[in-house]
């Protein structure tokens, strides 16, 4: 059962190994004068402004904390699946509730706004998406 | 297949010394070295059909010059690349940027170990195919987070963290989706998900339109599974429509911005074989793998009699109507369906499962993949997110019930 793994493993070695292959021969052929704006970070011609580390808006992050939940719920039941036929109506329920409370998860971050990428219900909102502004263009 | 190999390598006199294990470890390296090669030609062919079928969807002629019809302009454009300079940029962060595009290729590549090419052609029969698929094809967004954070510039940046929430956003409704397969099979082995396709059976169970026993015409619930599947595939894959990650006109390149050469092709070279290898996985769990869509020669002559028609139906009405007629489905179904008629030879291999029907399912699901490219606008961000979250997740949850309870109706399960 375990040479299944090795197999993957040993496709991946011998996809590294000729790819590098490659490499190995743009190394002896291709060109290799460096200069000081060659090097340097693209930024459409313009000169890096700063560094490209920037600091990330939160959302991307909730997104992903989201997903985690749901990816545990995707692993069990891939388990659940499996045995699905053999086990019956019991297991049928008890996945039937499993999934509810996550559903219900799903509707209260729903509802929370978590699944919105662009905040535009927010309430303390500023520039053109603070509350004043919205309603404003709502009653346009 | 790896076994089968050392067995042949054995059966020569002048190898027969080299013992089993040399002789396996001989064939695996083989083995391993053509799955390469094949993702390598694959990539190169595929780049070329592209552009050609873009070019023909916007009534032009594509590339034409190098090459009868262009067809050889991908290996001119790989050996520029393998001609260009290698540039790591001054800021970058210099092991990820050496890294990342190498776990992106192994990634895909490591993957089509375990995909049935035909009953025999299978390098790793693991029991856990599906899922080992699964979650080895999600790896490749580590990959793009790896290349695009260590850029160290904003538009890689951008792409990488718009690719990775694309990316794991899509990854649920796909997860869900393959387990409602996963429970009408029973087994997360690929072989048995395909051999449980064979046959020939009715439409949706009670409809009697004769139809092979793909799960595509399972129920209606694995019906619409496989359209989520598709859509949802097509985000992971960061193909147009979803290809917000590296959108030409706001993003420069994505996250691939600071890439240059072969180091460029390692990305462009994975994409592709992602690309083969959601189609595969459309193929194999969707469509019946390597079975035939004909049950016996019989089966064969008729669905192709059926299939000209269409055509002449095709040519008649609808091609009929533009300026450009082109008999190509026509003539080729006709041929084919003659072939049938007179030879019983040719019925019965077109009826029995193998390689070729294979292919010609994971080439149909790649060109719907390139039509799909030129037929819808792009999504932006928040579109992309409201599809995922508030459209496709509800819909495969209440796919998977739904899945459950027909199995009941059916009878194939009792409670």
């Amino acid at each position: 059962m375990q040479e299944h793994y090795g197999i993957a493993l040993a496709f991946g070695a011998v996809a590294f190994l000729l790819m590098y292959m490659g490499f190995i021969i743009q190394k002896l052929i291709a060109p290799n004068n460096k200069t000081e704006l060659k090097m340097d970070t693209y930024e459409c011609g313009e000169e890096p402004e700063g560094d490209g580390w920037l600091q990330f808006n939160i959302r991307f992050y909730v997104v992903a904390l989201i997903f985690i939940i749901f990816d545990i719920e995707v692993v069990f039941l891939f388990l659940w699946a499996v045995v699905f036929k053999e086990l019956g109506f019991l297991t049928f329920v008890e996945v039937f509730v499993f999934m509810a409370i996550l559903i219900v998860g799903l509707a209260y971050a729903w509802v929370k706004g978590d699944l919105d990428w662009v905040k535009m219900k927010l309430k303390y909102g500023t520039g053109r998406y603070s509350a004043a502004r919205l309603h404003e263009a709502e009653t346009k | 297949m790896i076994q089968s190999l050392a067995n042949w390598i054995l059966s020569f006199d002048i190898l027969a010394g080299l013992g089993n294990p040399i002789a396996w470890g001989l064939s695996l390296f083989i083995v391993s070295a053509l799955i390469f090669v094949f993702v390598a030609v694959n990539a190169i062919v595929l780049v070329y059909i592209e552009r050609k079928v873009s070019a023909f969807m916007q009534v032009r002629l594509g590339p034409m010059r190098v090459g009868k019809f262009g067809s050889l302009q991908t290996v001119a454009d790989a050996l520029k690349l393998l001609q260009k300079e290698d540039i790591i940029p001054r800021s970058a962060d210099k092991i990820l940027f050496l890294i990342g595009p190498w776990v992106i290729l192994v990634a895909s590549v490591v993957t089509f170990a375990a995909i049935p090419f035909s009953d025999t052609l299978l390098a790793a029969d693991m029991s856990i195919g599906l899922f080992y698929v699964v979650s080895i094809s999600s790896i490749v967004v580590l990959g793009i987070v790896m290349a695009g954070w260590a850029s160290n510039n904003k538009w890689s940046l951008y792409g990488a963290m718009r690719s990775a929430a694309q990316i794991i956003s899509y990854e649920i409704p796909v997860g869900i989706t393959l387990i409602a397969v996963v429970a009408v099979v029973g087994s997360l082995n690929l072989q048995t998900i395909v051999q449980a396709q064979g046959g020939t059976g009715n439409l949706f169970y009670w409809i009697p339109l004769p139809l092979p026993n793909w799960f595509i015409f399972h129920s209606p619930f694995l019906f619409l599974a496989a359209f989520i599947y598709l859509i949802g595939a097509t985000a992971e894959i960061n193909r147009t429509p979803f290809d917000i990650p590296e959108s030409e006109s706001e993003l420069v390149a994505g996250f691939m911005t600071e890439f240059s050469g072969l180091r460029w092709a390692l990305f462009f070279l994975s994409e592709y074989a992602n690309a083969t290898l959601v189609a595969f996985l459309v193929a194999i769990i969707f469509l019946g793998g390597w079975q035939s869509p004909f049950s016996n020669y019989a089966g064969a002559q008729i669905g192709f009699s059926i299939l000209t028609l269409l055509a002449v139906m095709w040519t008649l009405f609808v091609k009929a109507k533009t300026q450009r007629l082109s008999f190509y489905p026509l003539g080729l179904s006709l041929m084919i369906t003659i072939a049938a008629w007179l030879f019983p030879g040719f019925a019965i291999w077109l009826a029995s499962p193998g390689l070729f029907w294979m292919l010609i399912k994971v080439g149909s699901v790649i060109f719907l993949l390139m039509w799909f490219r030129w037929t819808f606008p792009r999504l932006r961000v928040d579109q992309l997110m409201y599809v995922s979250w508030k459209v496709i997740l509800p819909i495969s949850l209440f796919n998977l019930m739904g899945v459950a309870v027909w199995m009941w109706l059916t009878g194939e399960i009792h409670f």
